[in-house]
């Protein structure tokens, strides 16, 4: 019984996450907009402009928690090997995504104009991803409230 | 992290506890320190907030900005999210049975103080909505704090 109300509350604990994982997405991609606007030509405006340091000082943080974050969002589907070929497979993709989309500020510039669609492209994907994700955190739900953790 | 996994086990683990211990002391000071700034930064007086999001004639002072707030929720989110994932984590470890409410109560008002943070920039009615939830949602996590501190040391 014990096992259960502890897997209950963890599922319990696991939906505040997402949903909190959701506003950081959210108030992370309108500040983006925000500062560059939504356009490409914006976008590229946005980070040609900037210095090196004024890249680092946004994505220093990012790279630790974002790694962190996805770490979370991900170790769900690895538990109790209950994660199925396609988890591992999006779960791998978001990582890839997510870093893809983290380094290519450091390389757009008025040369390598082009990175920007990397960038656009890495970002979409890997919100797309993150959801996606957390979708089928939510169908597992049920599967770890059985098990005996 | 098998030791973890029954709360007896946590509880005979010793020197797991005095690591515990030294977390939630660290929690404690985090959420005592982010009321203090809190208000220094914003406002936890309706009417210092309302002069840091809408400025103030007589003072001189500029209404904040938009992205400053927004990247304030931002920063807010991911520290409440740590601080409540590690607190209710510990929390249902020692208490399976007993604390679900608590677990609602404490994740709802924070996530509802952080949205009416945002809307309190257009309209003012959610300036106190976000003072009363704030204070709210940090009271309960230094009550979970004080009652995990309980817990594993007596």
């Amino acid at each position: 019984l014990e096992n259960l109300l502890v897997n209950g509350l963890y599922n319990v604990v696991i939906r505040y996450f997402l949903l909190m994982l959701i506003l950081l997405l959210v108030t992370g991609v309108w500040l983006l907009l925000l500062h560059s606007g939504v356009t490409v030509d914006s976008l590229l405006h946005y980070y040609a402009q900037k210095t090196l340091f004024g890249v680092l000082e946004t994505l220093t943080p990012h790279f630790l928690f974002m790694s962190l974050m996805m770490f979370i969002l991900t170790h769900f589907l690895a538990l109790k090997n209950v994660y199925t070929k396609m988890d591992k497979v999006l779960s791998y993709l978001l990582l890839i995504f997510m870093f893809l989309s983290l380094i290519t500020p450091l390389f757009i510039n008025e040369n390598f104009w082009w990175i920007i669609y990397i960038k656009i492209f890495s970002m979409a994907l890997f919100l797309v991803l993150s959801c996606w994700i957390g979708f089928r955190v939510v169908k597992h739900l049920r599967v770890f409230a059985s098990y005996n953790f | 992290v098998n030791f973890l996994k029954q709360k007896n086990e946590l509880l005979r683990n010793q020197f797991l506890r005095g690591l515990i211990l030294f977390l939630v002391v660290g929690i404690i000071l985090f959420l005592v320190s982010d009321v203090v700034l809190h208000h220094y930064q914003m406002g936890l007086t309706l009417e210092k907030l309302n002069e840091t999001l809408r400025g103030s004639e007589e003072n001189f002072t500029d209404p904040i900005l938009f992205d400053v707030l927004l990247e304030k929720v931002h920063l807010d989110t991911l520290s409440s999210l740590v601080i409540l994932l590690l607190l209710s984590v510990i929390l249902i470890r020692l208490e399976p049975n007993r604390r679900e409410l608590l677990v609602h109560l404490v994740f709802i008002t924070a996530i509802a103080s952080l949205i009416s943070l945002l809307l309190a920039f257009y309209f003012p009615l959610f300036s106190i909505v976000w003072i009363v939830l704030f204070l709210f949602w940090h009271f309960l996590a230094l009550f979970i704090s004080f009652k995990i501190i309980w817990k594993i040391s007596w």
